[in-house]
Protein backbone atom coordinates (compact mmCIF):
# COMPACT_ATOMS: atom_id res chain seq x y z
CA UNK A 1 0.00 0.00 0.00
CA UNK A 2 1.16 3.33 -0.84
CA UNK A 3 1.48 5.77 2.14
CA UNK A 4 -1.12 8.73 1.90
CA UNK A 5 1.76 11.00 1.78
CA UNK A 6 5.42 10.45 1.64
CA UNK A 7 8.86 12.24 0.96
CA UNK A 8 12.02 11.08 -0.86
CA UNK A 9 15.26 12.83 -0.94
CA UNK A 10 18.62 11.49 -2.01
CA UNK A 11 20.51 14.57 -3.88
CA UNK A 12 24.33 12.86 -3.17
CA UNK A 13 26.18 12.23 -6.26
CA UNK A 14 27.30 9.02 -5.65
CA UNK A 15 30.88 7.85 -7.51
CA UNK A 16 31.68 3.61 -7.06
CA UNK A 17 35.25 2.30 -8.36
CA UNK A 18 38.24 0.87 -8.12
CA UNK A 19 39.66 4.12 -8.00
CA UNK A 20 36.97 6.70 -7.49
CA UNK A 21 39.16 8.94 -4.84
CA UNK A 22 41.24 10.12 -7.72
CA UNK A 23 38.02 11.91 -8.36
CA UNK A 24 38.41 14.19 -5.60
CA UNK A 25 40.14 17.44 -7.29
CA UNK A 26 37.22 17.07 -9.81
CA UNK A 27 34.51 16.91 -7.90
CA UNK A 28 35.82 19.97 -5.61
CA UNK A 29 36.23 21.96 -8.51
CA UNK A 30 32.93 21.50 -9.55
CA UNK A 31 31.92 22.52 -6.30
CA UNK A 32 33.68 25.68 -6.47
CA UNK A 33 36.09 24.78 -3.81
CA UNK A 34 40.01 24.62 -3.29
CA UNK A 35 40.75 24.60 0.22
CA UNK A 36 38.93 21.70 1.51
CA UNK A 37 39.58 20.08 5.86
CA UNK A 38 40.03 17.04 6.33
CA UNK A 39 38.40 15.42 9.11
CA UNK A 40 39.55 11.27 10.11
CA UNK A 41 40.64 10.00 13.05
CA UNK A 42 43.89 8.31 14.29
CA UNK A 43 42.88 4.34 13.19
CA UNK A 44 42.17 5.59 9.48
CA UNK A 45 45.50 8.04 9.68
CA UNK A 46 47.08 4.98 10.89
CA UNK A 47 46.10 2.25 7.92
CA UNK A 48 47.81 4.30 5.87
CA UNK A 49 44.44 5.88 4.10
CA UNK A 50 44.90 9.32 4.08
CA UNK A 51 48.26 9.20 1.67
CA UNK A 52 45.51 7.91 -0.88
CA UNK A 53 43.58 10.93 -0.31
CA UNK A 54 46.76 13.27 -0.44
CA UNK A 55 48.30 11.57 -3.01
CA UNK A 56 44.83 11.92 -5.36
CA UNK A 57 45.26 16.08 -4.71
CA UNK A 58 49.00 15.95 -5.37
CA UNK A 59 49.24 17.76 -8.78
CA UNK A 60 46.09 19.22 -8.95
CA UNK A 61 44.60 22.61 -8.24
CA UNK A 62 43.56 21.53 -4.44
CA UNK A 63 45.58 22.68 -1.78
CA UNK A 64 44.26 20.86 1.75
CA UNK A 65 43.66 23.70 3.88
CA UNK A 66 44.31 21.04 6.79
CA UNK A 67 43.67 17.56 8.36
CA UNK A 68 42.14 16.98 11.96
CA UNK A 69 42.85 13.28 12.34
CA UNK A 70 41.92 13.49 16.18
CA UNK A 71 38.33 12.73 16.10
CA UNK A 72 37.22 10.31 19.29
CA UNK A 73 34.61 7.27 18.54
CA UNK A 74 31.52 8.68 18.30
CA UNK A 75 32.71 12.22 17.94
CA UNK A 76 31.50 14.85 20.56
CA UNK A 77 29.99 18.30 20.91
CA UNK A 78 33.89 19.85 22.24
CA UNK A 79 35.11 18.07 19.12
CA UNK A 80 33.03 19.88 16.98
CA UNK A 81 33.64 23.26 18.42
CA UNK A 82 37.45 22.57 18.55
CA UNK A 83 37.58 21.78 14.65
CA UNK A 84 35.11 24.80 13.70
CA UNK A 85 38.16 26.95 15.34
CA UNK A 86 40.44 25.33 12.65
CA UNK A 87 38.27 25.50 10.07
CA UNK A 88 38.41 29.25 10.81
CA UNK A 89 41.92 29.89 11.06
CA UNK A 90 43.02 27.85 8.16
CA UNK A 91 40.53 29.72 5.89
CA UNK A 92 39.45 26.01 4.55
CA UNK A 93 36.17 26.37 2.52
CA UNK A 94 34.68 23.28 2.28
CA UNK A 95 35.27 19.57 4.11
CA UNK A 96 35.78 15.83 2.63
CA UNK A 97 35.41 13.54 5.59
CA UNK A 98 37.99 10.35 5.49
CA UNK A 99 36.68 7.46 7.98
CA UNK A 100 34.07 6.15 9.61
CA UNK A 101 30.55 6.85 10.93
CA UNK A 102 32.40 9.26 13.47
CA UNK A 103 34.26 11.41 11.43
CA UNK A 104 31.13 11.78 8.86
CA UNK A 105 28.99 12.63 11.70
CA UNK A 106 31.56 14.75 13.11
CA UNK A 107 32.05 16.37 9.55
CA UNK A 108 28.62 16.89 9.24
CA UNK A 109 28.49 18.62 12.77
CA UNK A 110 31.28 21.13 11.82
CA UNK A 111 29.69 22.17 8.67
CA UNK A 112 26.37 22.61 10.57
CA UNK A 113 28.25 25.68 12.99
CA UNK A 114 30.15 26.92 10.36
CA UNK A 115 27.24 27.20 7.81
CA UNK A 116 25.15 29.03 10.97
CA UNK A 117 28.09 30.56 12.02
CA UNK A 118 27.64 29.56 15.91
CA UNK A 119 29.99 27.85 18.18
CA UNK A 120 27.24 25.44 20.19
CA UNK A 121 25.73 22.72 18.51
CA UNK A 122 23.53 21.43 20.68
CA UNK A 123 21.28 24.27 20.05
CA UNK A 124 20.45 22.78 16.61
CA UNK A 125 19.15 19.32 18.10
CA UNK A 126 15.80 18.53 16.20
CA UNK A 127 14.42 17.39 12.91
CA UNK A 128 14.43 19.42 9.81
CA UNK A 129 15.22 22.68 11.57
CA UNK A 130 18.26 24.47 10.03
CA UNK A 131 17.60 27.00 7.29
CA UNK A 132 20.92 28.04 5.82
CA UNK A 133 22.63 25.81 2.87
CA UNK A 134 25.69 24.18 4.16
CA UNK A 135 29.47 24.44 3.06
CA UNK A 136 30.48 21.55 -0.16
CA UNK A 137 31.19 18.53 1.84
CA UNK A 138 32.42 15.42 0.31
CA UNK A 139 32.46 11.99 2.06
CA UNK A 140 34.81 9.58 2.08
CA UNK A 141 33.66 6.56 3.97
CA UNK A 142 36.24 3.63 5.62
CA UNK A 143 33.59 1.52 7.23
CA UNK A 144 30.70 -0.08 5.00
CA UNK A 145 28.29 0.58 7.84
CA UNK A 146 26.85 3.80 9.02
CA UNK A 147 25.73 4.87 5.39
CA UNK A 148 26.30 8.14 6.37
CA UNK A 149 27.77 9.28 3.19
CA UNK A 150 23.92 9.71 1.94
CA UNK A 151 22.29 10.22 4.90
CA UNK A 152 20.55 13.70 6.38
CA UNK A 153 21.25 12.08 9.97
CA UNK A 154 24.36 13.31 12.02
CA UNK A 155 24.40 11.38 15.20
CA UNK A 156 27.12 13.23 18.01
CA UNK A 157 27.37 12.42 21.69
CA UNK A 158 26.73 14.83 24.40
CA UNK A 159 29.88 13.28 26.98
CA UNK A 160 28.57 15.20 29.63
CA UNK A 161 24.97 14.34 29.66
CA UNK A 162 26.14 11.00 28.54
CA UNK A 163 23.96 10.50 25.82
CA UNK A 164 24.18 11.06 21.91
CA UNK A 165 21.95 13.57 19.99
CA UNK A 166 20.53 12.76 16.58
CA UNK A 167 20.70 15.77 14.54
CA UNK A 168 18.27 15.32 10.76
CA UNK A 169 18.10 18.03 8.32
CA UNK A 170 18.31 17.77 4.11
CA UNK A 171 21.63 20.19 4.80
CA UNK A 172 23.61 17.79 6.17
CA UNK A 173 23.22 15.90 3.18
CA UNK A 174 26.53 15.25 1.80
CA UNK A 175 27.49 16.58 -1.96
CA UNK A 176 29.51 13.58 -3.05
CA UNK A 177 30.19 10.07 -1.71
CA UNK A 178 33.35 8.52 -3.69
CA UNK A 179 32.94 4.65 -2.57
CA UNK A 180 36.74 3.35 -3.11
CA UNK A 181 37.42 -0.67 -2.27
CA UNK A 182 41.29 0.71 -1.43
CA UNK A 183 39.43 2.72 1.67
CA UNK A 184 38.10 -0.45 3.57
CA UNK A 185 40.97 -3.17 2.36
CA UNK A 186 42.11 -2.20 6.19
CA UNK A 187 39.81 -2.67 8.34
CA UNK A 188 39.72 -5.16 10.48
CA UNK A 189 37.35 -8.61 10.56
CA UNK A 190 35.83 -7.59 13.35
CA UNK A 191 35.28 -4.04 12.48
CA UNK A 192 34.18 -5.22 9.02
CA UNK A 193 31.59 -7.24 10.42
CA UNK A 194 30.39 -5.04 13.02
CA UNK A 195 29.66 -2.21 10.81
CA UNK A 196 28.36 -4.67 8.09
CA UNK A 197 25.43 -5.60 10.79
CA UNK A 198 24.92 -1.67 11.21
CA UNK A 199 23.95 -1.53 7.11
CA UNK A 200 21.78 -4.60 7.88
CA UNK A 201 20.07 -3.21 10.55
CA UNK A 202 19.18 -0.14 8.50
CA UNK A 203 17.53 -2.12 5.56
CA UNK A 204 15.73 -4.08 7.69
CA UNK A 205 14.20 -1.73 10.02
CA UNK A 206 13.73 0.81 7.21
CA UNK A 207 11.96 -1.54 5.26
CA UNK A 208 9.04 -2.23 8.45
CA UNK A 209 9.27 1.86 9.44
CA UNK A 210 6.53 3.69 10.02
CA UNK A 211 7.98 5.89 7.46
CA UNK A 212 8.57 3.49 4.85
CA UNK A 213 7.47 3.61 1.02
CA UNK A 214 7.80 2.49 -2.42
CA UNK A 215 11.12 3.98 -3.22
CA UNK A 216 12.94 3.49 0.13
CA UNK A 217 11.92 -0.06 -0.07
CA UNK A 218 13.61 -0.86 -3.05
CA UNK A 219 17.00 -0.02 -1.58
CA UNK A 220 16.32 -1.73 1.08
CA UNK A 221 15.69 -5.09 -0.24
CA UNK A 222 18.49 -4.71 -2.75
CA UNK A 223 20.59 -3.76 0.27
CA UNK A 224 19.60 -6.81 2.30
CA UNK A 225 20.45 -8.77 -0.93
CA UNK A 226 23.57 -7.95 -1.15
CA UNK A 227 24.80 -8.16 2.35
CA UNK A 228 23.49 -11.30 3.24
CA UNK A 229 25.25 -13.00 0.24
CA UNK A 230 28.72 -10.17 0.73
CA UNK A 231 29.43 -9.36 4.57
CA UNK A 232 30.35 -13.10 4.94
CA UNK A 233 32.61 -13.08 2.26
CA UNK A 234 34.56 -9.71 3.28
CA UNK A 235 35.11 -11.01 6.97
CA UNK A 236 36.94 -13.94 5.63
CA UNK A 237 38.34 -12.25 2.68
CA UNK A 238 38.89 -8.77 3.11
CA UNK A 239 41.30 -8.41 1.04
CA UNK A 240 38.99 -8.77 -1.93
CA UNK A 241 38.45 -5.46 -3.65
CA UNK A 242 35.41 -6.30 -5.29
CA UNK A 243 33.91 -7.92 -2.08
CA UNK A 244 34.86 -4.85 -0.43
CA UNK A 245 33.04 -2.48 -3.27
CA UNK A 246 30.20 -4.40 -3.41
CA UNK A 247 29.30 -3.94 0.55
CA UNK A 248 30.46 -0.22 0.23
CA UNK A 249 27.34 -0.12 -2.20
CA UNK A 250 25.64 -2.29 0.04
CA UNK A 251 25.65 0.28 2.80
CA UNK A 252 25.39 3.19 0.70
CA UNK A 253 22.19 1.57 -0.52
CA UNK A 254 20.66 1.10 2.82
CA UNK A 255 21.68 4.60 3.98
CA UNK A 256 19.34 5.95 1.23
CA UNK A 257 16.78 3.57 2.68
CA UNK A 258 17.06 4.64 6.00
CA UNK A 259 17.60 8.65 5.86
CA UNK A 260 13.86 8.17 3.86
CA UNK A 261 12.46 5.69 6.14
CA UNK A 262 14.28 5.84 9.66
CA UNK A 263 14.85 3.16 11.52
CA UNK A 264 13.54 1.63 15.09
CA UNK A 265 13.45 0.06 18.41
CA UNK A 266 16.98 -1.71 17.45
CA UNK A 267 18.52 1.71 17.07
CA UNK A 268 17.02 3.36 19.70
CA UNK A 269 18.53 0.44 22.10
CA UNK A 270 21.63 0.39 20.16
CA UNK A 271 21.88 4.41 20.53
CA UNK A 272 21.14 4.06 24.31
CA UNK A 273 23.35 0.86 24.71
CA UNK A 274 26.16 3.14 23.19
CA UNK A 275 25.98 6.19 25.34
CA UNK A 276 25.51 3.84 29.07
CA UNK A 277 27.82 0.77 28.20
CA UNK A 278 29.59 2.38 24.78
CA UNK A 279 28.79 -0.73 23.06
CA UNK A 280 30.34 0.48 19.31
CA UNK A 281 27.12 0.74 17.15
CA UNK A 282 27.61 -1.68 14.41
CA UNK A 283 28.26 -4.52 17.59
CA UNK A 284 24.75 -3.30 19.50
CA UNK A 285 22.84 -3.46 16.20
CA UNK A 286 24.20 -6.97 16.06
CA UNK A 287 23.33 -7.95 19.09
CA UNK A 288 19.26 -6.31 18.70
CA UNK A 289 18.50 -6.94 15.28
CA UNK A 290 17.23 -10.36 15.77
CA UNK A 291 15.08 -9.50 18.85
CA UNK A 292 13.89 -6.35 17.27
CA UNK A 293 12.44 -8.09 14.21
CA UNK A 294 10.84 -10.90 16.76
CA UNK A 295 9.49 -7.88 18.16
CA UNK A 296 7.45 -6.54 15.58
CA UNK A 297 6.35 -9.66 14.01
CA UNK A 298 3.17 -8.75 15.46
CA UNK A 299 2.56 -6.05 13.58
CA UNK A 300 5.05 -6.40 10.11
CA UNK A 301 4.62 -10.45 9.56
CA UNK A 302 3.91 -10.32 5.88
CA UNK A 303 7.10 -8.13 5.60
CA UNK A 304 9.45 -9.40 8.03
CA UNK A 305 8.73 -12.83 5.90
CA UNK A 306 9.61 -10.89 2.64
CA UNK A 307 13.20 -10.12 3.93
CA UNK A 308 13.49 -13.56 3.75
CA UNK A 309 14.31 -13.96 0.45
CA UNK A 310 16.75 -11.51 -0.14
CA UNK A 311 18.85 -12.50 2.90
CA UNK A 312 19.13 -15.89 2.41
CA UNK A 313 18.12 -16.69 -0.68
CA UNK A 314 15.35 -18.34 -3.04
CA UNK A 315 15.59 -21.84 -1.92
CA UNK A 316 15.09 -21.16 1.46
CA UNK A 317 12.81 -18.94 1.25
CA UNK A 318 10.48 -21.39 -0.91
CA UNK A 319 11.55 -24.24 1.37
CA UNK A 320 9.59 -22.54 4.39
CA UNK A 321 5.62 -21.62 3.99
CA UNK A 322 4.09 -18.59 4.02
CA UNK A 323 3.46 -18.23 7.82
CA UNK A 324 7.25 -19.43 9.11
CA UNK A 325 8.82 -16.97 7.19
CA UNK A 326 8.90 -14.25 9.13
CA UNK A 327 10.52 -16.86 12.52
CA UNK A 328 12.65 -17.91 9.44
CA UNK A 329 13.99 -14.32 8.84
CA UNK A 330 14.96 -13.96 12.63
CA UNK A 331 16.51 -17.01 12.57
CA UNK A 332 18.64 -16.34 9.38
CA UNK A 333 20.06 -12.96 11.23
CA UNK A 334 20.55 -15.46 13.89
CA UNK A 335 22.49 -17.90 11.40
CA UNK A 336 24.65 -15.21 9.99
CA UNK A 337 25.69 -13.71 13.60
CA UNK A 338 26.75 -17.27 14.26
CA UNK A 339 28.92 -16.69 11.39
CA UNK A 340 30.31 -13.87 12.24
CA UNK A 341 30.86 -14.76 15.88
CA UNK A 342 32.59 -17.88 14.65
CA UNK A 343 35.04 -16.18 12.23
CA UNK A 344 35.91 -13.13 14.15
CA UNK A 345 34.42 -12.74 17.47
CA UNK A 346 31.68 -10.82 16.91
CA UNK A 347 29.14 -10.54 20.00
CA UNK A 348 25.84 -11.82 19.81
CA UNK A 349 25.07 -11.07 23.54
CA UNK A 350 24.90 -7.67 25.75
CA UNK A 351 27.22 -10.01 28.23
CA UNK A 352 29.77 -10.99 25.43
CA UNK A 353 29.59 -6.83 24.72
CA UNK A 354 31.35 -5.93 28.36
CA UNK A 355 27.71 -4.49 29.63
CA UNK A 356 26.63 -5.39 33.21
CA UNK A 357 23.49 -6.59 34.34
CA UNK A 358 23.38 -3.58 36.34
CA UNK A 359 22.93 -1.02 33.86
CA UNK A 360 20.34 -2.11 31.80
CA UNK A 361 17.67 -0.17 33.79
CA UNK A 362 19.57 2.92 32.71
CA UNK A 363 19.76 1.83 29.08
CA UNK A 364 15.74 1.05 29.10
CA UNK A 365 15.08 4.81 30.44
CA UNK A 366 17.49 6.63 28.08
CA UNK A 367 15.99 3.97 24.66
CA UNK A 368 12.70 5.67 25.58
CA UNK A 369 14.35 9.20 24.90
CA UNK A 370 15.13 8.28 21.07
CA UNK A 371 13.10 9.67 18.02
CA UNK A 372 13.86 6.44 16.38
CA UNK A 373 11.12 4.22 18.78
CA UNK A 374 8.37 6.71 16.77
CA UNK A 375 9.38 5.04 13.63
CA UNK A 376 9.04 1.32 15.32
CA UNK A 377 5.58 -0.46 14.29
CA UNK A 378 5.47 -1.94 17.08
CA UNK A 379 4.99 0.57 20.68
CA UNK A 380 7.97 0.52 22.87
CA UNK A 381 7.25 1.33 26.67
CA UNK A 382 9.74 1.13 29.55
CA UNK A 383 8.64 -2.35 30.07
CA UNK A 384 9.47 -3.76 27.04
CA UNK A 385 12.67 -2.12 26.45
CA UNK A 386 13.83 -3.84 29.97
CA UNK A 387 12.34 -7.15 28.55
CA UNK A 388 14.41 -6.85 25.02
CA UNK A 389 17.57 -5.75 26.73
CA UNK A 390 17.07 -8.20 29.54
CA UNK A 391 16.90 -10.77 26.31
CA UNK A 392 19.77 -9.79 25.07
CA UNK A 393 21.59 -10.23 28.05
CA UNK A 394 22.89 -13.38 27.81
CA UNK B 1 -14.08 29.91 -2.99
CA UNK B 2 -14.65 26.30 -2.10
CA UNK B 3 -11.39 25.36 -1.28
CA UNK B 4 -10.73 28.63 0.71
CA UNK B 5 -13.78 28.43 2.81
CA UNK B 6 -12.60 24.30 3.13
CA UNK B 7 -9.40 25.41 4.77
CA UNK B 8 -11.10 28.03 7.19
CA UNK B 9 -13.23 25.51 8.39
CA UNK B 10 -10.19 23.29 8.90
CA UNK B 11 -8.65 26.11 10.97
CA UNK B 12 -11.96 26.40 13.26
CA UNK B 13 -12.01 22.26 13.51
CA UNK B 14 -8.25 22.49 14.87
CA UNK B 15 -8.75 25.56 17.12
CA UNK B 16 -11.24 23.82 18.65
CA UNK B 17 -9.53 20.40 19.07
CA UNK B 18 -6.87 22.09 20.10
CA UNK B 19 -8.41 23.82 23.32
CA UNK B 20 -10.05 20.62 24.37
CA UNK B 21 -6.70 18.92 23.93
CA UNK B 22 -5.23 21.31 25.97
CA UNK B 23 -7.01 21.41 28.36
CA UNK B 24 -7.18 17.82 28.69
CA UNK B 25 -3.39 17.56 29.05
CA UNK B 26 -3.45 20.64 32.11
CA UNK B 27 -6.31 18.01 33.64
CA UNK B 28 -4.28 15.05 33.11
CA UNK B 29 -0.78 16.59 34.38
CA UNK B 30 -3.07 17.31 37.65
CA UNK B 31 -4.76 12.98 38.09
CA UNK B 32 -3.29 10.85 35.60
CA UNK B 33 0.03 9.06 37.20
CA UNK B 34 1.50 8.48 33.54
CA UNK B 35 1.56 11.67 32.47
CA UNK B 36 2.75 12.86 35.78
CA UNK B 37 5.59 10.37 35.41
CA UNK B 38 6.56 12.44 31.93
CA UNK B 39 6.32 15.95 33.14
CA UNK B 40 8.34 14.88 36.64
CA UNK B 41 11.78 14.57 34.14
CA UNK B 42 11.01 17.82 32.12
CA UNK B 43 13.01 20.83 33.06
CA UNK B 44 11.17 23.06 35.84
CA UNK B 45 10.19 25.40 33.74
CA UNK B 46 9.24 25.00 29.93
CA UNK B 47 7.47 25.86 26.97
CA UNK B 48 6.27 23.86 24.11
CA UNK B 49 4.64 25.18 21.11
CA UNK B 50 3.20 23.40 18.43
CA UNK B 51 1.70 25.30 15.33
CA UNK B 52 0.45 25.08 11.97
CA UNK B 53 2.62 27.39 9.10
CA UNK B 54 2.68 29.87 8.25
CA UNK B 55 0.23 31.85 10.35
CA UNK B 56 -1.18 29.72 13.17
CA UNK B 57 -3.63 28.41 14.71
CA UNK B 58 -1.27 26.58 17.46
CA UNK B 59 -0.99 25.78 21.27
CA UNK B 60 0.96 26.45 23.45
CA UNK B 61 1.60 24.55 27.40
CA UNK B 62 3.88 26.10 29.78
CA UNK B 63 5.40 23.90 32.28
CA UNK B 64 5.96 25.86 36.10
CA UNK B 65 6.77 22.88 38.77
CA UNK B 66 4.71 20.97 38.86
CA UNK B 67 1.65 22.38 36.83
CA UNK B 68 1.36 22.03 33.08
CA UNK B 69 -0.80 25.11 31.64
CA UNK B 70 -2.28 25.50 28.45
CA UNK B 71 -2.30 28.97 27.26
CA UNK B 72 -3.80 29.74 24.25
CA UNK B 73 -1.82 30.53 21.15
CA UNK B 74 -0.08 34.13 21.96
CA UNK B 75 3.62 33.31 22.85
CA UNK B 76 6.40 33.32 20.12
CA UNK B 77 9.40 32.08 22.21
CA UNK B 78 9.56 27.83 23.14
CA UNK B 79 12.10 26.07 24.30
CA UNK B 80 10.21 22.86 22.23
CA UNK B 81 8.68 23.58 19.13
CA UNK B 82 6.77 21.29 16.62
CA UNK B 83 5.95 23.33 13.45
CA UNK B 84 3.30 21.27 10.92
CA UNK B 85 4.26 22.56 7.22
CA UNK B 86 0.92 23.61 6.38
CA UNK B 87 -2.49 23.11 6.78
CA UNK B 88 -3.87 20.18 5.38
CA UNK B 89 -0.50 18.59 6.71
CA UNK B 90 -1.32 19.59 10.59
CA UNK B 91 -5.08 18.27 9.65
CA UNK B 92 -5.46 14.85 10.25
CA UNK B 93 -3.51 15.06 13.19
CA UNK B 94 -4.09 18.13 15.05
CA UNK B 95 -7.59 16.91 14.85
CA UNK B 96 -7.12 13.42 15.88
CA UNK B 97 -7.45 11.33 13.25
CA UNK B 98 -3.73 10.47 13.30
CA UNK B 99 -1.06 9.89 15.84
CA UNK B 100 1.57 12.23 16.17
CA UNK B 101 4.31 9.47 15.41
CA UNK B 102 2.32 8.77 12.08
CA UNK B 103 2.79 12.16 11.76
CA UNK B 104 6.02 12.38 11.98
CA UNK B 105 6.95 9.25 9.85
CA UNK B 106 4.61 11.51 6.84
CA UNK B 107 6.82 14.37 7.11
CA UNK B 108 4.14 16.17 8.25
CA UNK B 109 6.45 18.57 10.64
CA UNK B 110 9.83 19.49 12.09
CA UNK B 111 10.75 19.76 15.67
CA UNK B 112 13.11 22.31 17.01
CA UNK B 113 14.22 21.23 20.37
CA UNK B 114 15.13 18.67 22.51
CA UNK B 115 14.23 15.05 20.99
CA UNK B 116 13.50 12.98 24.42
CA UNK B 117 11.64 15.63 25.30
CA UNK B 118 9.47 15.70 22.31
CA UNK B 119 9.13 11.61 22.58
CA UNK B 120 7.68 12.52 26.13
CA UNK B 121 5.47 15.02 25.09
CA UNK B 122 4.37 12.57 22.29
CA UNK B 123 3.58 9.97 24.92
CA UNK B 124 1.39 12.77 27.26
CA UNK B 125 -0.20 13.50 23.65
CA UNK B 126 -1.63 9.97 22.83
CA UNK B 127 -2.07 9.08 26.21
CA UNK B 128 -4.61 12.05 26.47
CA UNK B 129 -5.85 10.71 22.47
CA UNK B 130 -7.01 7.67 25.12
CA UNK B 131 -9.26 9.82 27.47
CA UNK B 132 -10.80 11.93 24.50
CA UNK B 133 -12.08 9.02 22.30
CA UNK B 134 -13.57 6.05 22.42
CA UNK B 135 -11.09 2.77 22.70
CA UNK B 136 -12.67 1.49 19.35
CA UNK B 137 -11.24 4.85 17.80
CA UNK B 138 -7.98 5.30 19.24
CA UNK B 139 -7.19 1.67 19.15
CA UNK B 140 -7.23 2.43 15.08
CA UNK B 141 -4.65 5.84 15.52
CA UNK B 142 -1.89 4.15 18.33
CA UNK B 143 0.31 1.07 17.96
CA UNK B 144 -1.41 0.20 21.54
CA UNK B 145 -3.98 0.93 23.85
CA UNK B 146 -4.37 -0.95 27.05
CA UNK B 147 -7.81 -1.22 28.37
CA UNK B 148 -8.62 1.34 31.50
CA UNK B 149 -8.43 0.21 34.84
CA UNK B 150 -11.21 0.90 37.05
CA UNK B 151 -8.80 4.32 38.56
CA UNK B 152 -8.23 5.37 34.91
CA UNK B 153 -11.75 5.54 34.00
CA UNK B 154 -12.19 8.09 37.44
CA UNK B 155 -9.46 10.06 35.83
CA UNK B 156 -11.06 10.10 32.46
CA UNK B 157 -14.34 10.78 33.72
CA UNK B 158 -12.89 14.05 35.45
CA UNK B 159 -10.97 15.39 32.74
CA UNK B 160 -14.15 15.18 30.62
CA UNK B 161 -16.28 16.81 33.03
CA UNK B 162 -14.51 19.44 35.19
CA UNK B 163 -11.04 19.30 33.27
CA UNK B 164 -12.15 20.51 29.53
CA UNK B 165 -15.18 22.31 30.22
CA UNK B 166 -13.98 24.23 32.98
CA UNK B 167 -10.07 24.12 33.20
CA UNK B 168 -9.87 21.83 36.26
N1 LIG C 1 24.81 9.50 10.50
C1 LIG C 1 24.26 8.35 10.32
O1 LIG C 1 23.41 8.20 9.47
C2 LIG C 1 24.71 7.21 11.20
C3 LIG C 1 24.16 5.93 11.03
C4 LIG C 1 24.62 4.90 11.84
C5 LIG C 1 25.60 5.15 12.78
N2 LIG C 1 26.11 6.39 12.94
C6 LIG C 1 27.18 6.70 13.92
O2 LIG C 1 28.45 6.34 13.36
C7 LIG C 1 29.34 6.00 14.40
C8 LIG C 1 30.00 4.68 14.14
O3 LIG C 1 30.65 4.69 12.89
P1 LIG C 1 31.43 3.41 12.35
O4 LIG C 1 30.69 2.21 12.74
O5 LIG C 1 31.68 3.65 10.93
O6 LIG C 1 32.77 3.40 13.20
P2 LIG C 1 33.89 4.53 13.52
O7 LIG C 1 33.83 5.62 12.55
O8 LIG C 1 33.73 4.88 14.95
O9 LIG C 1 35.22 3.71 13.32
C9 LIG C 1 35.52 2.61 14.14
C10 LIG C 1 37.02 2.36 14.22
O10 LIG C 1 37.48 1.82 12.99
C11 LIG C 1 38.63 2.50 12.53
N3 LIG C 1 38.60 2.44 11.07
C12 LIG C 1 37.64 2.97 10.28
N4 LIG C 1 37.91 2.67 8.99
C13 LIG C 1 39.04 1.93 8.98
C14 LIG C 1 39.79 1.32 7.94
N5 LIG C 1 39.42 1.38 6.66
N6 LIG C 1 40.90 0.65 8.28
C15 LIG C 1 41.27 0.54 9.58
N7 LIG C 1 40.60 1.09 10.58
C16 LIG C 1 39.48 1.79 10.30
C17 LIG C 1 38.49 3.88 13.11
O11 LIG C 1 39.73 4.50 13.25
C18 LIG C 1 37.84 3.62 14.45
O12 LIG C 1 38.82 3.33 15.39
C19 LIG C 1 28.51 5.99 15.66
O13 LIG C 1 28.72 7.19 16.36
C20 LIG C 1 27.09 5.92 15.18
O14 LIG C 1 26.16 6.46 16.09
C21 LIG C 1 25.68 7.41 12.15
FE1 LIG D 1 23.04 2.55 12.47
Amino acid sequence: MIPTHYEFNNPVKIISGSKAVDNLPFELEQLGVSRPLIITDQGVAGAGLLSIVKNACSDSNISIGAVYDQTPPDSSLSTVKQIAGLYRKTQCDSFVAVGGGSAIDTAKGVNLIISENSDDLSQFAGAQIIKTPAKPLIVIPTTSGTGSEVTMVAVISDTDRNLKMAFTSHHLLPNVAILDPRMTLTLPASMTAATGMDALSHAMEAFISLQKNPISDAFCLSAIKLIGKTLPLAVKNGKDPDIRLTMANAATMAGIAFSNAMVGVVHGLGHAAGAVCHIPHGVAMSIFLPFGLEYNIAKEEKRIGRMLLSLAGESIYLNIPENKRAAGTVKAVRALQKTLYEHCGLPYTLKQAGATRDKLDQIAQKTMDDGALGFNPEAVELDDALMLLNRAYE
Amino acid sequence: MHMILKKRIKKIVIKIVVICRGRALQSAAKSDPQVMGELRRWDKSLIILMQVLPKGPGMILSKQGRELRYLGSTQKQADLVINFKNIECAFPVMAGFMSAETGFAQNRMTVKGDIPLAMSLIRCINRILTFLFPGFISRRILKRVAPFTLKEQIIRLKILTLGIPFGH
